[in-house]
Order: structure tokens, then sequence, then C-alpha cells
């Protein structure tokens, strides 16, 4: 699983930044400041590969009520908490996503056990 | 009623997955998205290549969108300098309005070929409502006139497409103010988002609980105590100064009884008054009911 602190450089070139974030070791995320990230993010280009799958293979537990008002975006929120922190994942979840049930956390886990995460796409809409 | 109509439509450039930085591309899809009788998925391609939207969305999601709603949207269009062509469905509108007697020119005829392909809403009430805001009289039987003289005209899905894509690819869009009308949304929802938060605080904090009220009782209690015991420690002290010194006693009745004390009696009283202070505060009643060090 390729490291997150190798893809910093894209989101700053502040050395200080770099150095920092290369010896900091987070115990417990923010999970408010994590939340407001994710909720800010928004995707205005073709969905990538792993979206789809990730839509295809971690929402089948949801009730087709909801499947019907989930929106891009809110595949995109969830694809990204799944791959928080595993101690605050849920807690994050919990705040954006409809539901979470044990059949929801074995698929997130399963997909995330077998699917790395795609650095490059979520960067790219971090960056628009 | 402008910034409703620009709020609907960042939150379709959200839900559809489109970039809304870019105005006039962003407003001419969202009209695109809303039209009816003609080839959606090949104008959007004709007008902006290969850009992604969330088709899935506009296909099913697109909520109903009213006649008043579209006329505020067309506001921030200008379709002076499109250019009408003999024998197209412009040209049909704008011979069809000069019948009725009603403003022909490019701009108000533009609307009403938008108006009255957009979606959700019939076509007569669209067309009447914009009658209406132009202030023309008998709107409702003018409208139905025009499409009674309509009636005849040949319908071509091709030719509306192609009709859309020119009339949109000339039109002008006043981008500064759909700009301005972002910004003031942007500052309307901080300015109800931070006065949310003060009053979330308020409510959390503000009102003052039984238990919090009866510490603070409780506070100035012990602290009126402590007060009493200070003074008599000074009475004490003196006592110890002066050598000697006199106890009044009140009693149940109201009876002064007075004892003169020596200064080694003195500790023993300390404690009895302090106790006996102390006592009273916390009603515990007994028979004794002052004491004055004199």
């Amino acid at each position: 699983m390729p490291e997150p602190i190798n893809h910093v450089h894209r989101i700053t070139t502040d050395s200080y930044v770099c150095n920092t974030l290369r010896s900091a070791d987070v115990k417990k995320p923010d999970v408010d400041v994590l939340c407001k990230v994710i909720s800010s993010l928004r995707i205005v280009d073709e969905p990538f590969k792993e979206l789809h799958d990730f839509r295809a293979e971690c929402t089948g537990a949801f009730p087709m009520s909801q499947l019907g008002i989930m929106k891009l975006n809110d595949i995109l929120h969830m694809y990204v908490c799944a791959y928080q922190n595993p101690l605050v994942w849920k807690e994050v979840w919990k705040r954006i996503a409809p539901m979470l049930s044990h059949q929801v956390i074995r698929d997130v886990e399963t997909f995330i056990a077998k699917n790395p995460f795609n650095f490059e796409a979520v960067l790219n809409i971090f960056n628009k | 009623m402008a910034s409703e109509s620009i709020d609907h439509f960042i939150k379709f450039c959200t839900d559809a997955n489109i970039d809304p930085s870019h105005h006039r591309d962003s407003v001419r899809k969202y009209v695109l998205a809303y039209q009816r009788n003609l080839e959606r998925k090949n104008a959007f391609k004709v007008m902006f290549g290969d850009v992604f939207i969330n088709w899935e969305y506009t296909d099913r999601g697109l909520p109903r969108m009213d006649a008043a709603h579209w006329i505020n949207v067309l506001k921030y269009f200008d379709f002076s300098s499109v250019e009408v062509q003999p024998k197209s469905i412009l040209c049909s509108i704008q011979h069809r309005l000069k019948t009725l007697g009603l403003n022909a020119d490019p701009n108000f005829a533009c609307r009403v070929f938008l108006l009255t392909n957009m979606n959700f809403i019939a076509s007569q009430l669209g067309l009447e409502r914009l009658f209406c805001e132009y202030e023309i009289p008998d709107a409702y039987n003018k409208s139905l006139r025009f499409f009674a003289l309509g009636a005849d005209t040949a319908f071509d899905v091709l030719l509306t497409t192609g009709m859309f894509c020119l009339i949109m690819d000339e039109c002008k869009v006043d981008e500064a103010e759909v700009e301005k009308q972002i910004q003031f949304l942007k500052l309307r929802e901080e300015e109800l988002s931070n006065s949310f938060k003060v009053k979330q605080i308020r409510a959390m904090n503000g009102r003052p609980r039984l238990r919090s009220k009866l510490a603070d009782v409780k506070r100035d209690i012990n602290s009126v105590e402590v007060c009493v015991i200070f003074l008599l420690r000074i009475c004490i002290f003196l006592t110890f100064c002066t050598g000697h010194g006199r106890l009044r006693q009140v009693g149940p009745g109201g009876e002064v009884s007075e004892r003169l004390f020596h200064a080694h009696q003195a500790p023993s009283l300390f404690s009895d008054g302090a106790d006996a202070c102390a006592g009273a505060d916390q009603s515990r009643s007994s028979d004794y009911h002052g004491l004055v060090c004199v």
C-alpha cells in the first residue's frame, strides 16, 4: 500500500510542513476536521474506476430509497471515509453517510483490504 | 428571487458534477439539462465537447422547477446578438409574435423558444407567465393563440437541437451578475451558519440549570460563614491582647445574658462560637440564638 506521505508534495511544497508530517505520528485524528474536508470534496470529472467498484461492492446493504437519492459526491465522500484511520473511520462515516451496519462494515473492510486508495484521483479532486 | 434561482443553480452544479467556476458554461449546461424535444446528449457534445456531466442525475434526479424560476434564470442571458436565419424555428416564432402584435426581437423570441421547450412546465403556462412578466395584456388568450398559429408547423427534433445549439453559442451570459449572486449567497450562508453556532452555544451554556443555581447559593452561604468566623477570630485575638472580654448571649425569648471571660478561656469560646454560627446557617436549631463578643 503506498504511503500517504509520498503524496504530500502534491498539496504543499513547503519543506518544513513536509518534514514535520514525515516525523509526525497522528494517534487521534480530529474527526471534525476530517468530516469538514471530506464533505467539501466535489467530483467534476469522470469518476475513477475504484469509485465505481466501491459503489458496486459497498452499497449493497443500503436500502433502495437511500440509494435512489445518493449522488456521486456522496459515494466519493464514503470512499474517502472508508480509508481513514481505523480508529475513527466509523465515526466519520456515521457523520457523513446515512447508515452504518455490520454488513456495511464488512463490505467496506473487505473492499479496502483488496483495493489500495487511489491517491492520484482523490488528490486531483482536492486540487481542483 | 434572483438569488433563489442561483441557489438552485449551484445545487444543480454540485449534484450534476459540473464545475461551477466557469459561469457561462455552467449556466448553459443548466438550461440544456432541463430542455426537452431535443437530443440533449448530442447538443452537449457539440457545445462542450467531452466534458463530464452526470447524465444519471440529469436523466432521473432533476428537481422540478417552475416557469418563474426559468424566467429568472433567463434574465442572466442576453440573446440580442443571436442571428435569426430565414425559415428557422426562431423565424417562425418571430412571425407568430408579430401576428399577435408583440415584441418580436431575437431577445424575446429566444426566451419564448427556450421556455416553451423547458421540461417539467406546461409550455402554455410558461408562455403566459412570460407574457405577464413583460406586462402584455390578455396573456392567457395570447399564449393560446401563439400555439394555435404554430399548429401546422413541422416538428423536427434535429432542427430544434440545432436551433438550441445556435442560440446557446451566440448568446451572452452576465457572468458578473451570476458571480455577484453566488458571493451574496455564500456570505448569507456563512452568516446563517455563524448565527446558528452562536445560538447553539447559548442553548448549551446560556441557561443556568437548577443545580448550578443551588451551587452558587451554597457558595454564597459559605462565603458569609467564612466572614463570620474570620470576625470571631479577630474578636478573640483582641481579647487576647486586652486580657479579658465579655460574651453576650441572646436567648430564645430575646433575653440577653453577659459573661466575662479571661484570655485562657478564649480558644474554647472561639470553637463554640464558630460551631454555633455554622449550626445556625445549616438550620440546626438549638437553644442558641446569638453570640456577640464585646
